[in-house]
């Protein structure tokens, strides 16, 4: 049943879907779980919750199949879903963070170049981890999934300005961060 | 130098500035070494960060495909898919109340003639206009063709019901064996 599907552009199998074809949706859980999984869990870095999540992405996506326009990729549009729904995850789990309340450090070149010991990946993640949750979120549509401003302004639903602003003090936070890290390895 | 563009580093380092802007700030980066060694910085850190992308372990696709088939709802239709499915399901009623329709004109229009025959239009159906006298033969036809056409309808309904069904019970594949 699903070789039926492999050639078949995702459009033709979102309409199908919108008919109620499970059988296209399926196919188009295939396609798209993976990614959308991958993004969730850079978002968490949480592997169950990352499944859970992406779960819930596409359980919400067949309900609002019907609103979906394909004015913007699928893709955008699963990732609008699952970011939303990883944030009101994580808020659930985590006391809210104001981004704006927290001090910037000052724009200096960061300590990054400085970090490499055998656990850099491991001082990187946790890093991220510990970032805003508002600011990780961009942090992680920029870095890891490639989308520009404007896509990630659509899939977080905030204006353009507010990712710039979100992904800078993302960044010079890390860096802070990442030297903190690096003067604690120090001593 | 005064007024470092700052806040247009991330946009210049991501590619994201338009031409005017990203030409102001390269013409201020090869005169700014502190803008200079912040951009150095950025650069830097989209590197680290590409260097460990946070990698999940692989998901199970079959699994996630079994929990989301047991967690889908049935969807529910739209407005308009509502209203069109309301409506299909009435045109084999307004089919039926078209040809009680025809029948009860087909009737009267013979009673009609048969009075005007025995000459009593005059006592008590004055109100009503004089039916032109239509041969018999017409009407039969008329109710005939017209009762044949509703028929094909009917079938026509019943044809697209079972194909439809049919459609909706093959599109009923669970999403794990797709």
């Amino acid at each position: 049943m699903g070789a039926a599907f492999i050639e078949e552009p995702d459009r033709i199998l979102i309409v199908r879907a919108q008919q109620g074809d499970r059988a296209a949706f399926g196919e188009l859980v295939r396609r798209h779980y993976p990614p959308i999984a991958a993004m969730v869990f850079r978002m968490c870095e949480n592997h169950d919750m990352a499944q859970d999540m992406a779960q819930e992405t596409f359980i919400r996506g067949w309900e609002k199949l019907n609103l979906y326009r394909p004015i913007a990729p699928f893709r955008s549009w699963l990732y609008r879903i699952a970011a939303n729904a990883t944030i009101d995850a994580l808020r659930r789990i985590q006391p809210s963070l104001d981004l704006e309340s927290l001090p910037l450090p000052d724009p200096a070149p960061g300590p990054e170049r400085q970090v490499e010991s055998s656990d850099q990946a491991a001082q990187v993640r946790q890093a991220i981890r510990r970032l805003p949750l508002a600011s990780r979120s961009v942090l992680v549509l920029r870095e890891y999934e490639g989308l520009s401003y404007k896509e990630i302004a659509l899939t977080l639903n905030i204006p353009i300005g507010t990712v710039m602003s979100r992904l800078s003090s993302a960044r010079k936070r890390l860096g802070m961060l990442l030297q903190t890290m690096l003067e604690e390895e120090i001593r | 130098m005064k007024d470092h563009p700052i806040q247009l580093l991330d946009a210049y380092h991501d590619g994201e500035l338009d031409a005017e802007s990203e030409q102001r700030v390269s013409r201020h980066l090869q005169a700014c070494s502190t803008c200079r060694a912040a951009l150095e910085g950025l650069e830097n850190l989209s590197r680290l960060l590409a260097a460990h992308p946070p990698e999940p372990p692989p998901f199970a696709l079959e699994s996630a495909l079994g929990g989301i088939q047991r967690r889908l709802p049935a969807r529910q239709p739209t407005f308009w898919e509502r209203t069109l499915q309301t409506g299909w399901q009435a045109i084999p009623g307004m089919i039926i109340a078209s040809w009680l329709f025809l029948e009860a004109a087909f009737v009267l229009l013979i009673l009609m003639q048969i009075f005007q025959g025995l000459g009593l239009w005059s006592a008590w159906l004055t109100p009503l206009p004089r039916v032109a006298a239509i041969p018999l033969n017409v009407f039969v036809l008329w109710h005939l063709g017209g009762s044949s056409l509703l028929g094909l309808l009917v079938l026509s309904w019943i044809s697209g019901w079972w194909i439809r069904s049919r459609t909706i019970a093959a599109n009923k594949v669970p999403l794990g064996s797709v």
